[in-house]
């Protein structure tokens, strides 16, 4: 989970930038409106994080997997020591 | 940091501040380089026949739907400069370097912006014909199909950068 927020950090950020910073320094913030906006961009990300995580995780247990049975299958083909 | 790679992120900073400013002001006859391929390819997708109207934006009546200047992308566009030029941010070993990859960064981002708010429009489209097409909704369908693909974007660009450096 921390590898992928790790690689997530720079997206995430720079959109949080444009859509939460940028519009807060320039006095948005004050107005009701914006911590609504604030609420449901702050949801988005979490499903987006989530679903990655999920998923990534899912396609990493997939593909350790195939792996595993790939070399279970190989190394039934090795000839013992000493034979050709 | 090298200094070209600040020259780089001040450039792409320039780049977001201004672009913020002008679409602080931009009406939607001003984001015609934005709406007007947007709604063409959405129209294509959806089979919808969005047109013109004068400082609307682009409308299909038939299905009640309107491309304002909010939905241009151009929000997302901004944000996808900002991440590109930080991804790319170890290929900026020269001045000539960094404002190409800032540029490139730009160029990027465009046609991105037209590609995920072509699909974000064209799912909302979708949800409003099965009646799912509160403000609410609409509004989180906005932020994970941006944020979505912002971060594929992210990563295909910087997977391609780092097969170019390990190929040179």
């Amino acid at each position: 989970m921390r590898d992928y927020l790790r690689r997530l950090a720079v997206p995430i950020a720079a959109y949080l930038v444009i859509t939460l910073v940028l519009p807060a320094a320039n006095g948005a913030a004050t107005r009701h409106e914006f911590a609504h906006h604030a609420m449901w961009v702050v949801l988005g990300c979490a499903l987006v994080v989530a679903a990655i995580a999920l998923f990534g995780t899912l396609a990493e247990v997939s593909v350790a997997g195939l792996r595993r049975l790939k070399n279970t299958r190989t190394s039934s083909r090795v000839s013992p020591r000493g034979q050709p | 940091m090298k200094k070209p790679q600040v020259f780089g992120l001040v450039l792409a900073a320039a780049v977001v501040v201004a672009g913020k400013q002008y679409f602080r002001e931009a009406s939607a006859d001003d984001l015609r380089w934005l709406l007007a391929p947007t709604a063409k390819c959405v129209s294509v997708l959806t089979g919808t026949h969005f047109v013109r109207e004068a400082g609307a934006g682009y409308v299909d009546r038939s299905v009640s739907f309107e491309i304002a200047a909010v939905c241009s992308g151009l929000q997302f566009m901004l944000a996808a400069i900002l991440a590109l030029s930080i991804g790319w941010l170890s290929g900026m070993q020269s001045w000539k370097a960094a404002a190409k990859r800032v540029a490139v960064a730009v160029g990027v981002a465009y046609v991105a912006t037209i590609v995920v708010n072509t699909l974000r429009i064209s799912l909302a489209l979708r949800m409003q014909a099965h009646d799912l097409s509160g403000s609410e909704l609409h509004r989180l369908e906005g932020v994970i199909v941006y944020l979505g693909g912002l971060c594929a974007l992210y990563a295909m660009a910087r997977h391609l950068d780092e097969r170019t450096a390990s190929h040179a």
